[in-house]
């Protein structure tokens, strides 16, 4: 053994001995990372050929202009210098997501977690409640969508129809009418909020008891336990849901292009960016523009959650390091 | 053993691996590679990617036609599969342009036909001119909107084998009730002013029935409406498009007064909501007894209808400017570039493509065959509103045949509806419109 290594041979006694075990440590260390690197193979050949590539090449593509079909033609910055500067339907769609975004998040969040407080009593039937709050969430984004459509039918929609029967009320056009419209997909999109239940649920309940009943024998009331206990221990979770509701309200496409055939209307107001993403990419074979608007969405979801983690003071994180949420 | 990853080192490998990704991704093609054809087996499988669902009226109709085919052609086997992102003109082409691009296309598509040139710029299309040639299907055969929209750059790329034709579709029965003459339906637009308004129901503020709504059905396109108006959507020796034509300014303007003096677009759009179709169709129904509609609501009103009582007549237009016309439009058959067996698969569209095939599909789904002998044909004269429809062909306009249609169409769609939100100027809007689509039009051209 000793001839193969000619260096370790130079040395003598304690030496030579710990050299040995630090070239058989970094062996054992190399077969483990090897056969380690065979285990995951599958998972980095697919992040590699199927998510790393396409993110490359979407940028390449970004700087041409492409229609699939045919060779792609370098055209520098010239695609993003148009939707900036020339492309009037370019910020209406990232007007319109923005105003979205800002509708959405906050009571998506405040809707969850007032759901979530509900389903974390103590009452019969617990677990059917939860299970009713989250089935929505199973049901595929197109049939959901054509089912609001005809739900939220100015005429012969259930809604109206409820509204009418009910409190005597003409309902309005809903998605028909362009003031009605965003808040319409809202109420539309709330009726999918149980993945965000489920994850304030688990929040809830790694919150100690201890504390609960500290704050009993302090004389705390339910809305002082709410506000003092239970709200400062979930600004982790609520800070995840934020960050994760931001990213995805900024890619919301498929109830509102089923809902609209892809135009957007009324008035334009239901165009949202990726829809004239897939519009400038599917219909005007402009893959190039819309490589480019990809990017834009990419570096615009980045500065969002880059601005949300640096204004992420208010996070209580019970361990005490930021960045560690250790269980307490 | 386990050691943290540092920040710089997760910098270090995560930009390092987005760099070789965005290296790879750089060695683009820069030429799209056409494999060699395979040898040919002793039985050719074919697929034809079509737009109309299977279980369907056109789709039956269209299956027929595939289950002769194969029978009169026993090398040949093909096999008829649906799916709108699979063929082009939906507006959603996704499909069929990654099947392209992977070199697996369908062998034989339908196609819009004003989507023709777009593809045919990105070398999508099989240039079919000599074949068509070879197989005695010459421009001669076919109306003059048909060829328009086969050739691009005076190249076949597609063969039209459906048309469509819009006219002004009125209740016979409803006009006597309301006193109006039903053998002179208005022709111009003030006498469907004052038709509509005696055709007009309301109990309160509640419309039951609205005489006519100029934008609803196949109303809602600029084209329907614009040959009548005597619009002009391109300039034909210089290609330049002309959306922004005076008299679709003033076509726009008059349909917003209209929507005005019925109480304002969310008003009518609730009305319009409310419509069905098939049996609760708002025609048969009655609660729209003038409409401007399509040839294919003839089989429609045959089936769920047989004894409605009503006529077809001209798209109305104005004293001044205004003429006899419509907007054809329809079907093509389209072979998308990398079809393994380019040969069988021009076998199959010339056999679809006979004269007896194209009638008895067309008579099947009351919609007009390209073939100009058909118009004389007694089975396409026999329905009095299919007779007319026939008689409109020689004055029907097409959509301007350009690259530039599918962003025209929803530019013009989307302009068209911010006029009825007032969100814009109609001439200024379709200034704007004009002068982008031409920009992008200089690229082709």
């Amino acid at each position: 053994m000793l001839p193969l290594f000619p260096i370790v041979n130079c040395l003598h006694g304690g030496e030579q001995m710990a050299a040995i075990r630090s070239i058989r440590e970094s062996k054992i260390v190399r077969r483990k990372l090897m056969w380690g690197l065979i285990f995951i193979s599958p998972w980095l050949i697919g992040l590699i050929g199927f998510t790393a590539y396409p993110i490359g090449a979407s940028l390449a593509y970004s700087l041409t202009d492409y229609a699939i079909m045919s060779p792609p033609k370098w055209v520098g910055l010239e695609n993003y210098v148009e939707m900036l500067t020339d492309d009037d339907l370019f910020s209406k769609s990232l007007s319109n997501t923005v105003i979205f975004a800002l509708l959405s998040v906050p009571t998506s969040i405040a809707v969850a977690f007032g759901l979530a407080l509900m389903l974390n009593q103590r009452v019969m039937g617990k677990a059917v409640f939860r299970t009713i709050i989250f089935v929505p969430t199973l049901v595929p984004s197109v049939a959901l969508a054509i089912m609001w459509l005809w739900l939220f039918n100015p005429q012969f929609g259930v809604v109206n129809g409820m509204l009418w029967e009910l409190f005597g009320i003409n309902g309005p056009g809903w998605l028909t009418d362009e003031d009605w419209s965003k808040p319409t997909l809202l109420l539309m999109s709330l009726w999918t909020v149980g993945y965000g239940v489920v994850i304030f649920l688990a929040g809830l309940q790694d919150i100690p008891q201890s504390l609960y009943e500290a704050a009993d024998i302090d004389g705390a009331g339910v809305a002082q336990k709410t506000r003092h206990v239970t709200i400062p221990l979930l600004t982790p979770v609520i800070f995840f849901q934020l960050v994760i509701s931001i990213i995805a309200i900024f890619q919301i496409f498929t109830a509102p292009h089923v809902m609209t055939g892809g135009s957007g209307q009324p008035a334009k107001s239901l165009l949202f960016y990726v829809m004239y993403l897939y519009r400038q990419a599917f219909v005007y074979m402009k893959m190039g523009h819309a490589s480019g608007m990809a990017w834009l969405l990419f570096l615009i979801i980045l500065a969002c959650t880059l601005v949300i983690f640096r204004t992420s003071g208010w996070v209580h994180y019970s361990g005490g390091e930021r960045g560690t949420t250790t269980k307490t | 053993m386990s050691k943290q990853l540092s920040r710089r080192d997760f910098l270090r490998i995560g930009a390092g691996s987005m760099g070789a990704a965005a290296l790879a991704a750089c060695a683009m093609p820069t030429t799209v590679e056409v494999p060699a054809a395979p040898v040919r087996p002793e039985i050719v499988q074919l697929e034809y990617a079509g737009v109309h669902a299977p279980s369907g009226l056109v789709g039956e109709l269209k299956r027929e036609l595939v289950v002769q085919f194969n029978e009169a052609n026993p090398d040949l086997r093909l096999e008829y599969t649906w799916g709108a992102a699979r063929t082009a003109g939906t507006l959603a082409s996704e499909a069929l342009m990654a099947d392209i691009a992977a070199g697996i296309p369908p062998d034989l598509v339908d196609f819009e036909p004003a989507s023709v040139p777009l593809w045919a710029e990105n070398e999508a299309l099989v240039d079919l001119s000599d074949r068509m040639s070879a197989a005695n299907l010459t421009t001669d055969l076919f109306y003059k909107a048909v060829n328009d929209q086969n050739l691009w750059k005076g190249k076949w790329y597609a063969f039209l084998y459906s048309m469509d034709g819009r006219v002004l579709y009125y209740r016979k029965d409803l006009f006597r009730e309301a006193g109006l003459d039903p053998d002179n339906p208005p022709t111009h637009i003030d006498e469907i002013g004052a038709a509509a308004e005696a055709l007009t129901k309301k109990t309160g503020e509640r419309y039951e029935s609205i005489g006519f709504i100029p934008w609803a059905f196949q109303g809602r396109w600029v084209y329907t409406w614009g040959f009548s108006w005597g619009a002009e959507f391109m300039n034909p020796e210089t290609l330049e498009l002309t959306v922004n034509h005076d008299q679709v300014v003033a076509l726009w303007e008059w349909m917003r007064d209209w929507r005005d003096q019925y109480g304002g677009i969310n008003v009518i759009t609730s009305f319009t909501e409310a419509f069905g179709a098939q049996a609760q169709d708002p025609f048969i129904m009655g609660v729209v007894p003038m409409m401007i509609n399509g040839n294919w609501m003839i089989s429609n009103f045959r089936k769920y209808a047989p004894d409605l009582d009503y006529g077809a007549s001209w798209i109305p237009y104005p004293r001044e400017g205004g003429q006899e016309a419509t907007w054809t439009s329809g079907w093509s058959w389209a072979i998308p570039v990398g079809t393994d067996y380019l040969d069988d698969s021009f076998r199959a569209l010339s056999y679809l493509a006979e004269r007896g095939n194209i009638q008895w599909y067309n008579l099947g789904r009351s919609n007009f065959s390209p073939y100009i002998e058909h118009g004389e044909s007694p089975e396409f004269r026999e329905n009095p509103a299919m007779s007319f429809f026939v008689d409109t062909l020689p004055f029907a306009g097409i959509m301007p045949p350009t690259p530039m249609s599918d962003m025209a169409w929803a530019g013009l769609s989307d302009a068209f509806d911010d006029l009825m939100h007032d969100k814009v100027d109609v001439k200024e809007a379709l200034d704007a419109l004009n002068v982008r689509l031409n920009e992008e039009l200089q690229q082709y051209l």
